[in-house]
């Protein structure tokens, strides 16, 4: 296994999270954190140890299996970091769009936002579905082109480290230039949003770039109050309910919609239903007379 | 974080700040802040949701809502937030005593002091058809 950030990130990850905790007491923004949604946000990023370093011997197989049939090589000069860096956090902008838009994808992913606060432990909220929701198909065009598995994973880990701390009501908005070309606190509030203009934008992990340009990035509102979450959020406290209800939705749909809708409940976006009686993003946004951008 | 140590260190912190998000306060009930929020809340549910009748819980910490078409929603607290559900799969409500009106459906639960107001809504939910069937 080669270079793995996350363990080096997670004391950091610690000590932020206390220090927020106490300048949101200090501050008196009480509705910062609440006690249980921090204890399954914590929960689930743990769990989500566990399910990677289960899953990572299969994945940097499959990635080695692809390095093995192509002939490009971009090795390791130390100007292959950046250019994988940037290449993954493309790679990460589609993986993380389809995990909005395939309910598939979607169901691993979901975790991540079932929070209806918005702090440093909701950063923490990783998925322990990625390899059964095989996401990790989006980093294999890497591997293709000739970086090696290694440095893509490695790569990967760097991004999931970079956007642990835009995940924070602590800070308001960056200089311009800052906000023009980074993922920062203001775009990913947008992302966790379930304010209507805000649903399904901002999918960068580390470059907003991609975002300004496929379409899909919206500003922050000074004149709009944040809500997080899901449209349905949960109804409780259950870690194991936080990591698979999605599933478990999926599995009970597949069973009783007719076989003609079914691939859609596998396949189409999040809230579609073959009689009309749920609403997708897109749904909602008309509903709410926002015109969708693209 | 590979080798169980790590873990269980990690596992630690997680308790640690668990504990000191309770100590700083941070494990308090939802509270509406007015009929305003919890029409506000009822417009996440598929189609939106227009309120002509509407009860909330004395203490906040939950609310009725009734459409012209006789439909109900229920507002119901999960930590310091709230979840909003229309009757359902196993949904009862009965009351528990005092004006107090007990909600709970497949995942929420409610306890809503409605006072004189009780009654009505028991009524009325006991009327409400659950939703999708
Ligand atoms: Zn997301
Ligand atoms: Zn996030």
């Amino acid at each position: 296994m080669g270079f793995d950030p996350l363990p080096y990130a997670v004391p950091l990850f610690v000590l932020l999270i206390a220090a927020e905790l106490l300048w949101a007491k200090r501050t008196g923004r009480m509705a910062a954190y609440e006690t249980r949604d921090t204890a399954v946000s914590l929960g689930l990023g743990l769990g989500s140890v566990v399910a990677g370093a289960l899953a990572a011997p299969a994945v940097l197989a499959i990635m080695a299996h692809i390095y093995s049939l192509t002939p490009l090589r971009i090795g390791w000069a130390w100007w292959a970091w950046p250019l994988c860096f940037l290449a993954d956090d493309l790679a990460y902008y589609w993986q993380h769009r389809a995990g909005h838009r395939v309910r598939w994808f979607w169901a691993s992913h979901v975790n991540h936002h079932s929070s209806q606060h918005y702090n440093l432990s909701t950063a923490l909220r990783q998925t322990w579905t990625g390899f059964l929701a095989i996401t990790f198909v989006f980093r294999l065009p890497l591997v293709a082109v000739g970086f090696a598995p290694e440095l893509v994973l490695a790569c990967a880990g760097l991004n999931l480290v970079y956007q642990f701390w835009i995940h924070t009501e602590a800070v308001g908005r960056l200089p311009r230039w800052f906000e023009a070309v980074f993922n920062t606190p203001s775009h990913h509030r947008v992302h966790h949003a379930t304010n209507p203009r805000y649903l399904d934008r901002n999918f960068a992990g580390t470059f907003i770039v991609w975002d300004r340009l496929f379409g899909t990035f919206e500003p922050e509102r000074d004149d709009e109050q944040v809500r997080y979450g899901i449209v349905h959020q949960l109804g409780g406290f259950n870690i194991l309910k936080a990591a698979f209800h999605e599933w478990l939705a999926i599995g009970r749909d597949l069973v009783r919609a007719p076989w003609k809708a079914k691939a859609g409940y596998l396949l189409r976006e999040p809230g579609w239903s073959h009689d009309g009686s749920r609403e997708t993003s897109a749904m909602i946004r008309r509903r709410h007379g926002i015109e969708d951008a693209q | 974080m590979s080798g169980p140590l790590p873990l269980a260190l990690a596992l630690l912190a997680v308790l640690a700040l668990v504990a000191l998000a309770h100590w700083l306060g941070f494990s308090r009930a939802a509270k509406l802040s007015g009929p305003d929020h919890a029409t506000a809340l009822a417009q996440s549910l598929p189609g939106g949701f227009s309120p002509v009748d509407l009860a909330i819980s004395r203490d906040g910490g939950g609310a009725l809502l009734r459409d012209a078409s006789g439909q109900v929603a229920i507002i119901a607290p999960v930590g310091a937030h709230f979840v909003v559900r229309l009757p359902a799969n196993r949904f009862y409500a009965r009351p528990a005593g005092k004006g107090l009106i007990e909600v709970r459906g497949e995942d929420f639960a409610a306890l809503l002091d409605l006072g004189e107001e009780g009654a009505r809504w028991l009524a009325i939910l006991s009327g409400a058809s659950p939703a999708g069937q």
